[in-house]
C-alpha cells in the first residue's frame, strides 16, 4: 500500500473559496474602515431630527414604507443619524483593537510557547502553569472588571485584551516547537555548534510561521467579538466614540419598533468574524497539505 | 495513575493560586476598597477607620494571603453594597447559571456529538458540507447578539417566548439555545475529527475485517474510542459556558452568576467580584482535571 | 463453513479462490496509480500460496482487495473474483460482510494496531462467532479458549479479560490467528503476519501456522517479502513486480530454478550466511521500481533487467503458461525457450 500512500490517496479539490471569500470581505472591510471619513455619504455625527428612524431601504421594496429610500439606504437611527456612515466608521474601533491585541497577544503568546517547547524542564513547567492559570479565569469577567477599574480607553481595552488572548498562541507554539525540536535538521544545526537564539530564530521561527498564521486569523475574529461584547454592556468605548458592539447596545430599547438598528451591526461583526474564521480554516489546510507540525 | 492525577491536581492548585493573586492585584492596586465602601463623600477619618476595620491598612500580600485562606474556608466576606454574605449571593446566582450551562451543555453535547459523528461517517458528502458550514457560521455569530434577534423573533414578533426573566421552562428556551449554539460548532469539530480519525485506524479495518456490520463496529468498537476527547472537551466546555454568561444573562435579564458578576463591577463591589474568579477558576481547572480522569477511564491503556 | 474430506494428494480439487485478471486503479492528484494489473491465480484447499515482492509492488492491495477492505475511492475489476465460488465483484460492503470472517479472514501484520486497544481481547475473539454463527457467547468464549490453547497459549481463559496492551507481541499475532480461525474459514490472507516479530518469534508462529494450515486443510494466502520464509511455509509461489505477477509456480521449483529475471535477482540478494573470500557478492538490482502510474507498454522489469532485448520493448508481456504448473511474464525466460522452442521474438 506503500505507492498509494505515496501518491497521496485520493482527490480533494482545495477549498480556495475560502480564502478568496474571506480576503475579499477582510480587504473590503479594512478599506471602509481606513477610508471611511471619504467613503460615509454622511457624517456620522450629524443629527437630523427631521429624518430619524429612517427604515432601510428594502422597507420601501418589501412593506412600501415610503419614508425608505437609497437617500439612506440603511436608514437612520433614533437621532436621525445616517446608519450607512455609522456602520463605516464603527468598524474603526474593532478593528483597531483587534489588531492591537493580536500583536500583544501574539508577542505574549508566541514567546512563551517558544521558550516553553524549545527549553522543557522546569521552564516548561513554570509556563504550563502560568497558561494554566490564564485558561481558568474567567476572561469576559475578568476583562470587564479591568475596563470598569482602568478605563475605557483605545490602549486600555487593546492591552486588557492582549493580555488574556495569548493562550491559543501559547499552547500551539508550544506543541509545534516541541515537534520541531526533534526534527532532523535542528540536531544538525546543534552539531555544527549553533547557539540556542541562532536556531530558535533560524530552523523554528520560521517553521512556526504556519502554524501562528492560523491562529493569528483566528485570534483576530476573537478579540473583535470580545471587544463588542465589552461595548455592548458599556464597559468598552464610551460616546460619542462608536463601534458595533456600542450601536447594538444604544439600538437595544428600539428593538421593539426598529430591530434593524440592533440587526446590522451584528450582521457586519457576522461577516468579518466569519472572514477570519474562514481565513483561519483554509491557512490550517494549506498547512497541513505542506506537511507543516 | 494515581501519580498523574496528583501531578494534574498541584498544577491546576497552583495555577488557582497563580490567577487568583493576579486578579487580586489587578482589583486592589486600582481601587481603594476603603474609599469604595464609605461612598464618595465620606470624611477622612470615616475612610481610615474603615481601613483598619477592614484590615486594609495592611500590605497587599498579607491581605491575600487572609483573604486565600477564608476563600478556601467558603468564607468570603460581606458584599460591600448588599449586605449579605457574598458566599450566599454567589451560590444562588451561581445555581442559576449552573442550570442552564449544564441543559446547554446536555442538549448541545449531544446534538454536536450526533452530527460531528455522522458528519465523519460521511465524509465528503453534502450532509458533511453542510455540518462543517454550520459549525463555522456558529462559531462567527456574536452570542448576544443572536440574544437580541431571537427575542425580535420568538418574544416579540410571534410572542411564543417571554422576553426575559427566569423561572419556567419558556423563560430558559432562549438563554439555551444560544448557549447551545456557543457549544455546539467546538464539539462538532471535535469529535467528527476524533471519529475520521478512528474509522481510518488499523482496527477498525481488521474489525470490518471481520465482517461485523458498519452499525456494530460504530456502536461496539469506534465510538469508544472516539468519544474520549470529546467527553473531556465537554468538561472544560462547560466552564466555557458558565464564565461566558455575562452578556446573554444581561439580554434576558437573569440573575445569574454572570449578571451578578456585572453589577458587582458597575458598583465596585469588589468582594463579590473577587469570589466570583475565584469560584469559576476553581471550577474551571476542577473540570480539566475530571475530563483528563474521564480520559484515562475510558482508556484501558492508562488503567494500570 | 469448509467440509473436511481431501483428496488423496491432500488437496482439494476445486479451486477456493480464483483471480482472474485482477486490476486496481488509485485515482490520485498526480494521475491514475495502477497498483495491480492483470494479477491472476487460484488457490485450492489445503495449499498454501505465497505472493511475494518488494513493498510495494501491490501484494498488500490484492490481500485487500480480496477481502474488499480497499478504500473506496478504489476501482478494483477483474475478469473472475471467485471465494469459494461466490463471485464477489461489485458486492456491496453489507453482502461482503457475511463472508468476511466466516468464509475469507485476514490476518494482518501489526497485530497491535489491528487489535482495538479499548476492548478486552476475549470481546474481540468471541464478537466473530456471535456475528456469523447462532452461537451464544459462552459457546463462543469455549471456542476462543480451546483455539488459544491449540495455539499453544497458556491461562487462556486468564487471557481473554485481558486488553491488548497487556500481551506480549507473540501472543498478540496468536490472538489474531485465532481471531481468523473462530468461524472456520476456507481462504486465510495472512498479511506477513510474521514481520513484525522477533526471530525467534517468528520461527514459531510460522510452524503453528503450518500445523494448522494441514490440520485444517485451510487456503492461506501467504503475503510477505521474505523468501526464507517463503520456501518454508509455501507450496506454490507467485513473484509480483511493480503491480504485476511476473511468475507463478510451485515453490521449491521456483526457488530452485527462478524463470523469471526478476525472481532470479530476487532470490541472489538474499544474504546467506557464508564467510570468508569465497562468500558471494550480495546481489543488487540496480535501478528503482518503476512508478506505476502510467499504462504499460513494455515489460516492467525492462531498466533493470540483465536479459533485456528487442522483443522486450514491442509491448506489454502476457502471462504465460510455461507447463508444470509455472507461468512467467518473460519472452526471454530460459524456461519458455525450453516448452516453446523458436518463440523468442514474439511477444504472445
Amino acid at each position: 500500500m506503500s505507492a498509494v500512500a505515496a501518491a497521496g490517496g485520493r482527490k480533494r479539490p482545495h477549498p480556495d473559496w475560502k480564502l478568496v471569500v474571506s480576503l475579499a470581505i477582510l480587504i473590503a472591510v479594512g478599506v471602509m474602515a481606513i477610508c471611511a471619513p471619504w467613503l460615509a455619504p454622511f457624517d456620522p455625527e450629524a443629527q437630523q431630527i427631521l429624518n430619524r428612524r429612517v427604515p432601510p431601504v428594502w422597507h420601501a421594496w418589501l412593506y412600501g414604507d415610503a419614508k425608505a429610500s437609497l437617500l439612506h439606504p440603511l436608514g437612520t437611527d433614533a437621532l436621525g443619524r445616517d446608519y450607512a456612515s455609522r456602520l463605516m466608521h464603527g468598524a474603526r474601533v474593532p478593528l483597531l483593537i483587534a489588531f492591537s491585541a493580536l500583536a500583544v497577544s501574539g508577542v505574549i503568546g508566541v514567546t512563551l510557547g517558544v521558550v516553553a517547547g524549545y527549553y522543557r524542564g522546569w521552564v516548561d513547567t513554570v509556563i504550563s502553569t502560568i497558561i494554566a492559570a490564564r485558561l481558568g479565569l474567567p476572561i469576559m469577567i475578568v476583562s470587564i472588571t479591568a475596563v470598569a477599574l482602568y478605563g475605557a480607553s483605545l490602549l486600555t481595552i487593546s492591552f486588557v485584551l492582549g493580555l488574556l488572548l495569548w493562550d491559543r498562541f501559547a499552547v500551539t507554539v508550544r506543541a509545534a516547537t516541541i515537534q520541531l525540536r526533534e526534527m532532523e535538521y535542528v540536531e544538525a544545526a546543534r552539531a555544527t555548534g549553533a547557539s540556542d537564539s541562532n536556531i530558535l530564530l533560524h530552523e523554528i521561527l520560521p517553521n512556526l510561521a504556519p502554524v501562528i498564521a492560523v491562529i493569528a486569523a483566528l485570534e483576530v475574529g476573537q478579540a473583535i467579538l470580545l471587544e463588542s461584547v465589552l461595548s455592548f454592556l458599556g464597559l468598552g468605548v464610551q460616546p460619542p466614540d462608536f463601534s458595533w458592539g456600542l450601536m447594538i447596545a444604544e439600538a437595544k430599547v428600539d428593538i421593539f419598533f426598529d430591530p434593524w438598528l440592533a440587526a446590522l451591526p451584528g450582521v457586519c461583526l457576522f461577516v468579518i468574524v466569519l472572514a477570519a474564521n474562514l481565513l483561519s480554516e483554509w491557512l490550517e489546510i494549506r498547512s497541513m497539505r505542506l506537511g507543516s507540525p | 495513575m494515581l501519580e498523574t492525577i496528583v501531578q494534574r491536581a498541584l498544577v491546576a492548585l497552583t495555577a488557582l493560586l497563580v490567577s487568583s493573586a493576579a486578579v487580586f492585584a489587578l482589583i486592589n492596586s486600582a481601587v481603594d476598597p476603603a474609599t469604595a465602601i464609605a461612598g464618595a463623600d465620606a470624611s477622612a477619618e470615616s475612610v481610615e477607620i474603615i481601613r483598619r476595620n477592614l484590615g486594609l491598612d495592611q500590605s497587599l500580600v498579607v491581605q491575600y494571603v487572609q483573604w486565600l485562606g477564608r476563600a478556601f474556608l467558603g468564607d468570603f466576606g460581606l458584599s460591600y453594597r448588599v449586605n449579605r454574605p457574598v458566599g450566599e449571593l454567589v451560590m444562588q446566582s451561581f445555581v442559576i447559571t449552573l442550570t442552564l450551562g449544564a441543559s446547554a451543555l446536555l442538549l448541545g453535547g449531544v446534538l454536536g456529538i450526533g452530527l460531528g459523528v455522522t458528519a465523519a461517517l460521511r465524509r465528503g458528502s453534502f450532509h458533511d458540507r453542510a455540518v462543517l458550514l454550520f459549525s463555522t457560521i456558529g462559531q462567527a455569530v456574536p452570542a448576544f447578539w443572536l440574544a437580541l434577534m431571537l427575542v425580535v423573533v420568538f418574544s416579540v414578533n410571534l410572542r411564543w417566548l417571554p422576553v426575559s426573566g427566569y423561572g419556567t421552562i419558556a423563560h430558559a428556551v432562549l438563554p439555551v439555545a444560544v448557549l447551545c449554539l456557543i457549544t455546539i460548532p467546538p464539539v462538532i469539530r471535535l469529535s467528527r475529527s476524533a471519529m475520521i480519525e478512528v474509522m481510518e485506524s488499523d482496527y477498525i479495518r481488521a474489525a470490518r475485517a471481520k465482517g461485523l456490520g458498519i452499525t456494530y463496529i460504530v456502536l461496539h468498537h469506534a465510538l469508544r474510542n472516539a468519544l474520549g476527547p470529546v467527553l473531556s472537551l465537554s468538561a472544560v466546555q462547560l466552564g466555557v459556558l458558565l464564565s461566558g454568561s455575562v452578556a446573554i444573562e444581561t439580554v434576558f435579564s437573569i440573575n445569574g452568576i454572570g449578571f451578578l458578576a456585572w453589577q458587582s463591577v458597575q458598583r465596585a463591589d469588589i468582594p463579590v467580584i473577587q469570589a466570583i474568579v475565584f469560584l469559576l477558576s476553581v471550577i474551571y481547572l476542577a473540570l480539566i482535571v475530571v475530563g483528563d480522569l474521564v480520559n484515562s477511564a475510558l482508556d484501558p491503556r492508562t488503567r494500570r | 463453513m469448509a467440509g473436511d474430506s481431501f483428496d488423496a494428494a491432500g488437496l482439494a480439487v476445486k479451486p477456493v479462490l480464483e483471480i482472474e485478471n485482477l486490476a486496481i486503479r488509485f485515482p490520485t492528484r498526480a494521475g491514475l496509480l495502477h497498483a495491480a494489473r492483470g494479477v491472476s491465480f487460484s488457490l485450492s484447499k489445503g495449499e498454501t500460496l505465497a505472493l511475494v515482492g518488494e513493498s510495494g509492488c501491490g501484494k498488500t492491495s490484492v490481500g485487500l482487495a480480496v477481502m474488499g477492505l480497499l478504500p473506496k475511492h478504489a476501482v478494483v475489476s477483474a475478469d473472475r473474483l471467485e471465494i469459494a465460488g461466490t463471485d464477489i465483484r461489485g458486492m456491496s460492503q453489507s453482502r461482503l460482510d457475511r463472508i468476511r470472517g466466516s468464509r475469507v479472514a485476514m490476518v494482518f501484520q501489526n497485530a497491535m494496531s489491528a487489535l482495538n486497544p479499548t476492548l478486552k481481547v476475549g470481546t474481540q475473539l468471541v464478537e466473530v462467532m456471535t456475528r456469523h454463527t447462532d452461537c451464544d457467547a459462552r459457546t463462543a468464549r469455549a471456542r476462543a479458549i480451546s483455539l488459544l490453547e491449540r495455539m499453544k497459549v497458556d491461562r487462556a481463559a486468564e487471557r481473554l479479560g485481558h486488553y491488548p496492551h497487556q500481551l506480549s507481541g507473540g501472543l498478540r499475532q496468536r490472538v489474531m490467528l485465532a481471531m481468523a480461525l473462530m468461524c472456520r474459514p476456507e481462504v486465510i490472507i495472512a498479511d506477513e503476519p510474521t514481520t513484525a516479530l522477533d526471530v525467534t518469534v517468528q520461527a514459531e508462529v510460522l510452524a503453528l501456522l503450518k500445523e494448522l494450515q494441514q490440520e485444517l486443510g485451510l487456503a492461506v494466502i501467504f503475503i510477505t517479502h521474505d523468501l526464507g520464509v517463503v520456501s518454508y511455509i509455501s507450496h506454490r509461489v507467485a513473484v509480483m513486480y511493480a503491480g504485476e505477477v511476473v511468475e507463478t509456480g510451485p515453490t521449491p521449483e521456483v526457488i530452485d530454478n527462478p524463470a523469471h529475471p526478476y525472481s532470479g535477482a530476487l532470490l541472489a540478494s538474499v544474504p546467506r550466511f557464508i564467510q570468508g573470500p569465497a562468500a558471494p557478492r550480495l546481489g543488487v538490482i540496480p535501478g528503482a521500481v518503476p512508478s506505476v502510474m502510467h499504462e504499460v507498454t513494455s515489460c516492467v522489469f525492462l531498466d533493470r533487467c540483465t536479459m533485456a532485448a528487442d522483443p522486450c520493448r514491442r509491448g506489454p508481456i502476457d502471462l504465460d503458461d510455461a507447463g508444470l504448473g509455472r507461468a512467467v511474464r518473460c519472452v526471454r525466460s530460459p524456461l519458455r525457450e525450453t516448452s516453446h522452442p523458436g518463440t523468442e521474438g514474439r511477444t504472445s
